[in-house]
């Protein structure tokens, strides 16, 4: 469903993963309290994100296409069992469709390796229990390529041994194999990791610095906008 | 440096060690061999803590693994390198990976950079340094991970059948290393099946029914590597520049239009037009003669599984064509394909179903099913009484075997076999080496007469059973012919 990171040096790119990941939470709760015309607003500022960040149109479609049945029922759902109109039916689908694409830009732009040290550094003031968390959040980042991979290569194995990928029987002979060999990664990542000396109380210090005054700025500035709309 | 007591270990109902005794001084180089199941794993695992022994006592320079205090300094001491090279990565990055591992031993920033440096350089992949590791080779991603632990500079450091998915070059380099390393005073403990990967060893050990059985100098292993030069040993860097300019033409082969496999001005490219492009196979043309075995070998990256995707018809390639006997690849029907370790794509519940699977969907009468699944498994050399037994409960040599059971048994005319030994102990080996001579020698009761295309990175191997030898090198065909003509260019 969401984006896979592209490199490049466009001003998006360069802001400090932190900030980036504080800018797209706060303007989730924009997202949530906005009215038609403080949506409509957001769209023109996504618009101008995906230009600056040179995000392809076909990616984002890519992003929302999974997504198109869980609009629809969300429409119908208001359309039909609330009695809303149908501008006030598409309202939630816009804020969704919204959150969709502010993320996608924010993983678009953002390296794996660069939302974990951001995980890490802003989950600091919770101690240990805040510097697990985001490990395990970055080790399962890092095992989501190798599932994929997994899956899309037991699916060509069934499909070259005749059985296709469709149905009960189909779905049987995908997820059985693939269960099986994510435990069995899970198994023996553990052991890799447990093998390189892991333990909790790690402290991540190679990459990471402090934040520019650039990046106080930009939040700086979210903060009392969006203090200033929930205040009004 | 490590001393074992006594050591036994069982999982339920499965006696895996029993009462090992093992001495591994420091700067000794041990050599570790024994059949798939025999315990080696199991071992590797109490060296550093990861499992800890019922019975006996492990200690690491004088600490015990079953002291919990110890265990990170004992893992400090005891680096492992595993056999799996998709399952120890942590970073998106060959640094991040490497960084993880120092910044665990709390490994000074200047330091991680020199070491990263300094490590990867020594194997050859410094170029790496910066690329995401979900995009290199499962060869690139083993010397990452042999990299990752070297760079922990630990006193002793383990390979679990770490190497033998390099090619024959990457392979000798890595070796070459370890000696290196060995010489200044690490600790070596080498797991392996491969005598050739031993000829360094001080001291090799056999383990079988879970007990030490044999325990010889490196004079032993040096005989056991003579065994085998002429076959892997001379294989050299496969696909490396001796080949070049003796490619023969497309078309020199038996090829007639309408028989066999033939492959035109074949290119492919992963993530085209992307920052990642990857040009796997560049304007490959050959011919692969039906009713004979046919190897396809070459190095990390040299573009032979690509290739094996394709004539499989799983990959649409990016410019060429291929035809089987003159027809377009259709995957199931008029090729087959067995993946490395066919066996994790078991999902049936006996060998009986997951052979007679592909009959009944193709919709053979039950008793036809019947009597092709019995011809598959004496094709292959298993026992009929594994018939009625879950898959996952067979040896890997066994599950490897019913693997190729489920392909006979729909007896395709074309079969590629990608690393059909990958993994498996010597004894396992033959055993599949024997199927697939019966599988093209039409000696089994399945009828035989099969093409094998046999995918490998180790020569030697693919020399035992193919007529005809393919090398690839960076994506190119440097040589096509016959195994009497590889032998003498050797």
């Amino acid at each position: 469903m969401f984006a896979t990171y592209r490199k490049g040096n466009s001003l998006l790119h360069r802001i400090e993963a932190r900030t980036k990941l504080l800018l797209t939470a706060g303007t989730g709760i924009l997202v949530y309290l906005a009215d038609p015309l403080g949506l409509g607003l957001l769209s023109i500022a996504l618009f101008l994100l995906i230009r600056v960040a040179g995000i392809p149109a076909s990616s984002l479609v890519k992003g929302l296409r999974p997504m198109v049945i869980f609009f629809a029922m969300i429409f119908l759902t208001h359309l039909l069992l609330q009695g809303s109109g149908v501008v006030a039916s598409a309202i939630p689908v816009a804020r969704f469709v919204l959150l969709i694409l502010f993320t996608t830009v924010l993983l678009h732009t953002t390296s794996q390796s660069e939302l974990k040290m951001a995980l890490v550094a802003l989950m600091k003031p919770l101690g240990g229990f805040g510097r697990e968390l985001a490990f395990m959040v970055g080790v399962a980042m890092a095992l989501i390529p190798g599932l994929m991979r997994d899956k899309e290569t037991i699916a060509r194995a069934q499909t070259a041994r005749g059985c296709k990928p469709a149905g009960l029987r189909g779905f049987v002979a995908l997820i059985v194999p693939l269960l099986r060999r994510s435990f069995r990664r899970a198994d023996e990542l553990s052991d890799a990791l447990e093998s390189r000396c892991y333990h909790r109380d790690r402290e991540y210090y190679y990459y990471g610095g402090a934040l520019a005054g650039k990046d106080y700025l930009l939040l700086g500035g979210f903060g009392a906008v969006l203090v200033l709309i929930l205040v009004l | 440096m490590i001393e074992l007591a006594g050591i036994s270990f069982s999982y339920p109902g499965r006696p895996i060690l029993r009462d090992v005794n093992l001495r591994i001084r420091r700067g000794e180089y041990l050599g570790v061999t024994g059949d798939n199941g025999s315990g080696k794993t199991t071992l590797v695992k109490l060296l550093n803590g990861l499992l800890l022994p019922q019975e006996g006592r492990i200690t690491v320079g004088g600490a015990s693994t079953s002291d919990r205090e110890s265990l990170l300094a004992i893992r400090r001491s005891v680096g492992i390198v595993f056999q799996n090279p998709d399952a120890q990565a942590v970073g998106e990055t060959v640094e991040e990976d490497i960084v993880f591992g120092l910044e665990n031993i709390r490994v000074p920033a200047s330091e991680i950079d020199r070491r990263i440096d300094s490590y990867l350089g020594m194997l050859g992949i410094k170029e790496l340094r910066d690329r995401n590791i979900s995009l290199l080779s499962g060869g690139q991603k083993q010397l990452v991970n042999i990299a990752a632990v070297m760079a922990m500079e630990p006193a002793c450091i383990v390979f679990d059948e770490a190497i033998s998915m390099l090619d024959a070059g990457n392979r000798k380099n890595v070796l070459q290393r370890i000696s290196r390393l060995n010489s200044r005073g690490t600790s070596i403990i080498q797991i392996t099946h491969n005598p050739e990967d031993l000829s360094n060893c001080h001291r090799v050990i056999a383990i079988s029914d879970g007990r030490i059985s044999q325990q010889g100098l490196v004079e032993d292993a040096e005989e056991a590597n003579e065994t085998n030069k002429g076959k892997e040993g001379r294989g050299g860097r496969e696909g490396g520049g001796k080949f070049r300019d003796r490619r023969t033409g497309p078309g020199s082969g038996v090829f007639r239009e309408g028989c066999g496999i033939g492959i035109r001005h074949l290119s492919h490219t992963y993530n085209p037009g992307t920052e990642w492009a990857v040009p796997a196979l560049r304007d490959v043309s050959l011919t692969i003669g039906k009713g004979r075995v046919t190897g396809i070998v070459g190095g990390i990256g040299s573009g032979k599984s690509t290739l094996a995707c394709l004539i499989a018809g799983l990959d649409t390639p990016a410019s060429g064509s291929i035809a089987i006997d003159g027809r377009p690849p259709e995957p199931g029907r008029n090729v087959r394909i067995l993946f490395q370790h066919p066996e994790e794509f078991f999902f049936e519940r006996t060998v009986r179903e997951a052979v007679a699977f592909g009959l009944s969907k193709a919709g053979l009468p039950e008793n036809a099913v019947g009597r092709r699944v019995l011809s598959a498994i004496d094709e292959v050399g298993l026992d009929r009484s594994v018939l009625g037994e879950s898959p996952f409960h067979l040896s890997s040599g066994e599950q490897r075997l019913a693997a190729f059971a489920i392909s006979i048994a729909m007896k395709p005319q074309y079969v590629i076999l990608d690393e059909p030994t990958a993994g498996l102990d010597q004894r396992s080996r033959k055993r599949v080496l024997d199927a697939i001579r019966r599988m093209t020698r039409g000696e089994g009761a399945g009828g035989g007469g099969v093409t094998v295309i046999y995918i490998s990175h180790r020569i030697g191997e693919v020399l035992e059973v193919a007529d005809r030898v393919v090398v690839l090198d960076a994506g190119n065909l440097t040589f096509e012919g016959t195994n009497a003509t590889y032998r003498d260019r050797m």
